[in-house]
Parts: structure tokens; sequence; C-alpha cells
């Protein structure tokens, strides 16, 4: 296990790597700069570019680079003048982190009671209603949920405020527009892994020793049928995150997920570099953290 | 799951009845039409509409304003600020030594009392008033000393150095670090008084001082705090109407009245909520529940809604949204090919159409709304203009004769060449419209290039490409702001077009002092671009667009986009 893990560590400090050379030579392919506008002529664009550095030549920008990130220091922002990248990031990524921990916690909540209810009401009215929501709630877009609540609920009904998380109400419709789709995916691999189980030898066996239903289902049918959800939490955590873009967007939201596709629009290059460092890390612990939960829930499970 | 579907379905049923009975609503007044001389009290007496009258309103909340003109700007240092990026938030919280009349009428003394100005118009000599720093400390010569040399000091590397900077006497050469920037041309004479050396006579320097990157800036709280200092209410010390109360980027900026600001018996609103949005429909949507009073250009697509519904309200701006022609590039380094390229466009129909007759098609490159050196009339006046969209019929036969005299009759034997523009909705239709119109009138395939707004910028820039779509908005009202644009020297010189003729007029303007001559100067410099050279096909002048609160009074805007708030309240 230790084994594993270091190892797992390991290569996700070279994948980390490979990402930031990418990412690095990639940006400077596109064309543009930072300081380029329409504003701007080329004398102050020349005189902006040396005082920041962007004059050298790549290789020289990209050693420094590395040197300052081992460091711990990202840089400045040439979009965001006085800012650093490591203050825009823990000012802006709580607030995505508390919406994406809200929707993860909601789409749990409600995804694994409804699942199992889905599994043990099969075929009747209520699996038929649970499934056709669940299958609506994976095939429609987040955006188009968030963009109809925002025009339902917020623009006509007025019943709920549409910009910023100013108070608890704020959180309503992002939290419900983020959580949907993973709810619905949650309920649908929990009722497919229990129904699947429920057929199998150990499960007769549990049944055949007179163990109570709620026992077999807790204690013996679960164990295997929540693994399929477990695997999904990974990918989940990713999908919240970036489907956060998005939603932050749609509702004013301060979050950090706009900085990811505005450096890029501004290409806000220490920015760019930042946003996808951060959101690397974070994917490549959310699967390392999957893998780990496996062994605990699985001891049948070894690397 | 169930509860919340019939929920969503009985909200829809409710706003298909809501929408109906909408558009009854009172109809927007213009803007600063209106412009009540007493504005101590406001107006309690007005009879409540039923909207109103469902929406009980607190004491203070008609001095409260919630306003949406962007996304969180670049920066809210004066010093560091482009134009209307950080102008607006830079109008409410500082001032220099002159200021725009709230109405846009102009400009108006502001941090100087009065000034007199050398014979020669070189040397501007500026009286200050008394008045306060937001933190009580009064404002000084040396203030704007400390700003104008951090203006150009090329340390500082601020966007407008050159543009801005390049008025005062070397202003220019401190930027290029040839000079200390103790060398530029302005000094206290003493506490009260500060001198400012031109580099050029500028009949229309009172604008200039009005800029908002001339605004004074504190030393003490730039050096203690370095870039750090416009975050927070403590260190961003302003002398304008308003001070900070809080700023958070992606979020809002509050400001509130400073007490110590020389007019401030004359600034209404006890709060203004500045609100950073990064998604136009997302503004909007606040918008419609009553979140905003104010909105900066709402979606195009949703303009005829707001209209019906009394919200809407726009202003003709000065600026131009044009096409540049790569003149270095054959077949387009051809005056008869711009020629035909330009009179082949049919711009009422994109005013009309592709923009819902919410912009005036353009028949100079210079607008409606520039005045002349004197300030006193349009510049425009009785002057030639060079495409007249009433007359397409005989634009249309000028355009084909054009190209037959340029060697290619109907268009035989033309290049594919191809139309640059930056992603986006409205520009992508017009692209359309002119690539129809080209093959239509002229018999020439034209291809659609669009990139996202950096690539275009960049290609743009480096001459990669052979038409592209270009606008241009003042900086200050007066036409030089838009004719330096073609200058050989000028960085936005696009279509590097290069006429030592045009050159040698605009360089004539910038040192005649006669402001009559100069005007004529202009209108010269304009006839080679337009008349003569056809450097760029002029296709309509910007509009400034809003969706409002019919409650706001007394808000203003001027020609170059500058919204004012200072005397503003909801009734």
């Amino acid at each position: 296990m230790l084994k594993f893990v270091s190892f797992r560590f390991a290569s996700a400090v070279v994948t980390l790597f490979i990402v930031i050379t990418a990412t690095f030579f990639l940006m400077f392919l596109v064309p543009g700069g930072p300081f380029l506008s329409e504003r701007v002529n080329q004398q102050t664009l020349d005189a902006m570019n040396k005082r920041y550095g962007l004059d050298k030549p790549i290789y020289v920008q990209y050693g420094n680079y590395l040197k300052n990130l081992l460091q711990g220091d990202m840089g400045i922002s040439y979009k965001r003048r006085g800012y650093t990248i490591t203050e825009i990031i823990f000012e802006k990524f709580p607030v995505s982190a508390r919406m994406g921990a809200l929707a993860i916690l909601s789409a749990l909540i409600i995804g694994i009671p409804a699942g199992i209810l889905a599994a043990y009401k099969r075929n009747t009215i209520i699996d038929r209603i649970i499934m056709v929501i669940c299958t609506l709630g994976i095939a429609l877009p987040s955006f188009i949920i968030s963009a109809s609540l925002l025009y339902i609920v917020g623009m006509h009904l007025k019943l709920l405020p549409t910009i910023g998380l100013a108070k608890p109400q704020n959180y309503i419709m992002p939290v419900f527009a983020l959580s949907l789709s993973p709810t619905c995916y949650i309920i649908r691999l929990l009722r497919s892994g229990i129904l699947d189980v429920q057929g199998q030898d150990y499960l007769k066996t549990a049944r055949s020793k007179g163990l109570s239903e709620r026992k077999v289902m807790f204690k013996h049918a679960m164990k295997n049928a929540i693994i399929p959800v477990i695997t999904y939490l990974g990918p989940m955590t990713a999908g919240v995150l970036t489907g956060s873009f998005v939603i932050e967007k749609i509702f004013s939201i301060p979050g950090l997920g706009k900085y990811f596709i505005d450096s890029i629009e501004g290409r806000d290059y220490t920015m760019i570099m930042g946003t996808t460092i951060f959101f690397a890390a974070i994917l490549i612990a959310a699967n390392l953290i999957v893998d780990i939960l496996y062994c605990v829930i699985d001891p049948r499970i070894k690397y | 799951m169930k509860r919340l579907l019939a929920f969503i379905l009985a909200g829809a049923m409710v706003f298909a009845a809501s929408a109906c009975s909408n558009n009854n609503a009172a109809p927007t007044q213009p803007p600063a039409a209106e412009s009540t001389a007493d504005n101590s009290s406001a107006p309690t007496d007005a009879p409540a509409t039923s909207e109103a009258a469902s929406e009980p309103v607190q004491a203070d909340a008609s001095k409260e304003l919630n306003i949406f003109l962007a996304t969180t700007p670049e920066t809210i240092d004066p010093n560091l600020g482009s134009a209307l990026d950080s102008g607006n938030y830079s109008n409410h919280t500082f001032e220099g030594l002159m200021r725009y009349k709230w109405d846009g009428s102009g400009v108006e003394p502001g941090m100087a009392e009065s000034y007199t100005v050398s014979d020669d118009g070189l040397v501007w000599t500026f009286k200050l008033r008394d008045s306060l720093w937001s933190d009580g400390q009064p404002v000084t010569a040396d203030d704007f000393v400390y700003s104008w040399r951090r203006l150009v000091d090329p340390d500082t590397a601020a966007p407008y150095a050159v543009d801005m900077g390049a008025f005062i006497k070397n202003g220019m050469a401190v930027t290029e670090g040839q000079v200390p920037k103790e060398d530029l041309g302005v000094s206290a004479i003493d506490q009260k008084t500060l001198e400012v050396t031109l580099e050029n006579p500028c009949p229309f320097f009172e604008q200039i001082a009005a800029f908002a990157t001339f605004s004074p800036i504190r030393q003490d709280t730039v050096e203690a705090n370095g870039d750090n200092w416009t975050k927070t209410a403590e260190t961003f010390i302003s002398n304008g109407p308003f001070k900070m109360e809080s700023y958070a980027t992606d979020d809002k900026m509050v400001i509130v009245p400073n007490p110590g600001y020389w007019d401030a018996a004359s600034v209404v609103p006890e709060k203004i909520n500045f609100l950073f949005l990064s998604d136009d429909n997302a503004a909007l949507a606040a918008f419609r529940s009553g979140e905003l009073d104010y909105q900066d250009v709402p979606p195009e697509e949703e303009v005829l809604a707001l209209k019906n519904d009394g919200f809407y309200g726009d202003t003709p701006e000065n600026g131009t949204y044009y096409i540049s022609f790569n003149t270095q590039k054959a077949p387009l380094d051809n005056v008869l090919v711009r020629k035909a390229l330009t009179l082949a466009v049919d711009t009422q129909f994109i005013a009309d159409t592709v923009r819902n007759g919410n912009v005036k098609p353009a028949e100079a490159f210079i607008g409606d709304g520039f005045y002349t050196s004197g300030h006193s009339e349009p510049f425009r006046g009785q002057w030639q203009t060079y495409v007249s969209p009433s007359k397409y019929e005989e634009n249309k036969a000028l355009a084909q004769q054009a190209l037959a005299d340029a060697g290619y009759p109907g268009g035989e034997g033309f290049p594919k060449l191809s139309y640059l523009y930056n992603t986006n909705s409205t520009h992508a239709v017009i692209g359309e419209a002119l690539q129809d119109m080209w093959k239509n009138v002229l018999g020439i395939e034209i291809e659609l290039r669009s990139a996202e707004w950096a690539t275009v910028l960049q290609d743009r820039r480096n001459g990669n490409f052979d038409i592209s779509r270009n606008g241009w908005i003042a900086d200050y009202n007066d036409p030089v702001t838009m004719l330096n644009l073609f200058t050989s020297t000028s960085g936005n010189n696009d279509g590097k077009y290069s006429s030592a003729e045009y050159d040698a007029k605009i360089e004539a303007s910038n040192r005649e002092t006669d402001p009559a001559k100069r005007d004529q100067l202009l209108h010269e410099a304009e006839d080679i671009l337009l008349g003569q050279d056809w450097a760029l096909a002029p296709i309509y002048y910007y509009t400034i667009s809003w969706a409002i609160n019919p409650a706001l009074k007394d808000w203003g805007v001027t020609p170059l986009g500058y919204k004012f708030f200072q005397k503003a309240y909801k009734e």
C-alpha cells in the first residue's frame, strides 16, 4: 500500500511536470500577448513586455518560471495588475470549493438513498419516475439547467437572487444546477449495482442464514454495489470543478473557474499556468484518493 | 424531485402569464434631458406606478444605486487605466484639473479653479481649489506632479503613457527612457499652482486635463503599499466625489461620498455599488429581476424586448465601426479597388437590418458627435461626406466602374481575399452581409475568417490579413483622436496606410494655434484619407446603449462613453 502510494505520488509529479511544460510552450504558440490591446501602441507594448520579462527568449522564460515555481512563486497576473497568482487562487478557489463541496454532498445525500429506493422498488411507478428524471438530469447540460433556472426562478418569479453568493439562498440555484447530473448518475450507478448483486450466491447465502433484509442490504450488497459509485467520485470531482466554469459565469459567482477561461482569452500567461497546475493537481489528487478508497472498502483489491 | 418539477412547470406558467402583462410599463425618459437645477431633494411626490407599489422602497434605497458597467477592470489605478475599462470608476473616485460635466456636455474646471494659457498655447497654469483627499489631507500641486511623472515613467509601464504623456513636453522622451522623468513639462509653482508645458499647442487640452490618467495620485500610499494600494478602502485614497468603501474582484466596488470633496454638496447618491459581472446575459437577468438599476450594453438580441418594456436607451458615441484594407498587399494597394469595395457596401442595410436600426450608417470617418477646435459646433457641420448611404444605387455603379478601371471588370481575375473578424455574432453577420454585397455588386469572392480577439489583434497589427473588421472609440472629443490612427507612425494603423501628404496635414494641425485653420487642416486630412485614398471603409457610427430602471433619474453619459451617477437618484 505504501509502495503503491509512493509510486502513484511520483508518477503524479511527473504528470504535473509534463502538464507544466506542454502548457507553457503551447500557450506561447498562440498569437497575441497579455499587453496587446487596441489601445496600446507599439512603444508602450515594448516597454511593458520588457518590464515583465516577456521580451526574453522563451526557454529563458521557461527556466525562470520553473525556478520560481519550485520556490512556490507563481508570479504576478499580467492582466489584473497588482495581484499575484497565488493571491488570486487563494482568494477565489474557496468560493468554487464551497460550491463544489455542497454539490458533491447533496449529490451523495440525495443520490444514494434515491438509488437504493429505485432498486428496491424496481419496476414500480416510483422507480419509473426516478429513472425518467435521472435520464433528463444526465442528458440536459448544466448550462441549460442554469439558464432555465435563472430565467424562470430568478428573472420572472423573482424568488431567488441571480448574482453573487452574498446570502445562503444564493447557493440554491447554482448548487442545484451543479449537482443535478452527478446526483442522477449516482442513482443510476447504485440502482444497477444493487440489481447486479441481487441474484448473486453470497447474498442468497446471507438471506438463507436468516439475516434481516436490512443487514443483507447494507452489510453485504452495498459493499459491492457501491464500488462503481466510488469509481465515479474521481471524475465527478473533476466534472463538478470543470462544470462550475459555466455555472460560475451564469450566476456571476466570484470563483476560480472563470479565470481558467478568461486567462486564456487574455493571454495572462502566469494565470494560465497557475490555474492549469492547480486544477491538474486537484484532479490527480482526487484520482489518487479514489484508488486508496478502493483498498479500504474492498480488501480484495490489492495494488 | 417530482415536486420540484411541478414547481418549475408552475413557474413556467406564471412566467407566461406575466410576460403578457409586462408590456405596458411606462416608457423610459431620455437621460440627462431634464436636468433639475435643484438636486438637493429627491422628489417624493411622484405618483407611484403599479410596479413601485408592489415593491416597498426603503427610505434611503432611492440613494443606493446598483450599476453594472463591465466585468472587473484590469486596474482601478487611474495612471494605469486605459479609457473605458477603468475610466468610469476613476471618474467617480478621482478628479483631475478639469472634470467632465455630469450631463455629458463637455468639461469644466474640476480640481483647478481657474487656468491661464500662454500666447503660444504651450504653457498652461492651473490654480487649484481647496479640496480634500478621502483621508482629509489637502490636494496639492505636488500630487499632480507625482502622478504625471509616474504615468510616463517607463517603470510604471502604463498603457496610456505614450498616448496621453505625449501631450506634455518631454512625455514621449521620458517613456522612451531618453530623459529622466523630472524633465517632464509639469511643475508645482507652489502648493496651489501647477504649471504645465505642452509639447505642441493643443486647443483641446481642457479635455485632456479631464482624462482619468491625469488624476492626482498620493505618493505616500503608492510608495507604502506598492501595487496593493488600490485593493482596500484604507489605502485607496482618492480626491473625487466618492471614496471606496469596499472592493472585491469579480464581485463589486462600493463607493460612498467623499466628505472633503470641494463639490460634496452636489453629490446625491449615498452609495453606489458597481457590480463586476462577467456575462451580459447574467447581468440582464439581474436587471430583469430588479437587482440592477442600470446595465451597460445589454445583449443585442434583447434590445427589442427591452425597448418594448421601456427599459432601453441609447445615444450616439464618438466612434466608428470600419473596415481596414491591407494597403501594402495587392490588389488592395490599388486605390480603385479600395474605392470599389467601400462603395459596394450598403451601410444603410447593415445599420437597419443587422443592427436593428440602433446605429447610424457612417458617411465619413469622423462622426457627427465631434466638436470643432473652438468646441462650439459640430466638426462635421457642412463639410462634405464621402459615402452617401441614401444613394446606394449610384454608389454601386461607381463601385463597379472603379473595379473595372482597376482592371477587374465584373470581378474578373480578382484574387480571392479574406475578411478577418473577431468571433462574435454581430461581427459574423456583418461579415456575411459584406461577403454577399461584394459578390453581388462586384462579382468577387471573399472568404470569411474569424478568430478570437487576441489573435485578431495580433494578426491585424502584424499585417497578417487582407480586409479586416476594425473600430475605434474616441479618447477625447477632437477629430485628431481618430485621424491619428492613420499616420504612418501610428501603431494602430493596421492597414499600414502611408501618405506623406496626410502625415503633413496632421503634423501641421498639431502646430496650428488658430482654431479655424486647424479645423481646415483636419478636414483636408480626412479628404485625403477617404475621398482620395479610400484607406478604409466606414460602416457605422457607434452607439452607447443601456438598459435602465425608469425610476433612475439625473444620470449622465458623454459621447466618449463615460457614465456619471454623482447626481443620480431613484424616484
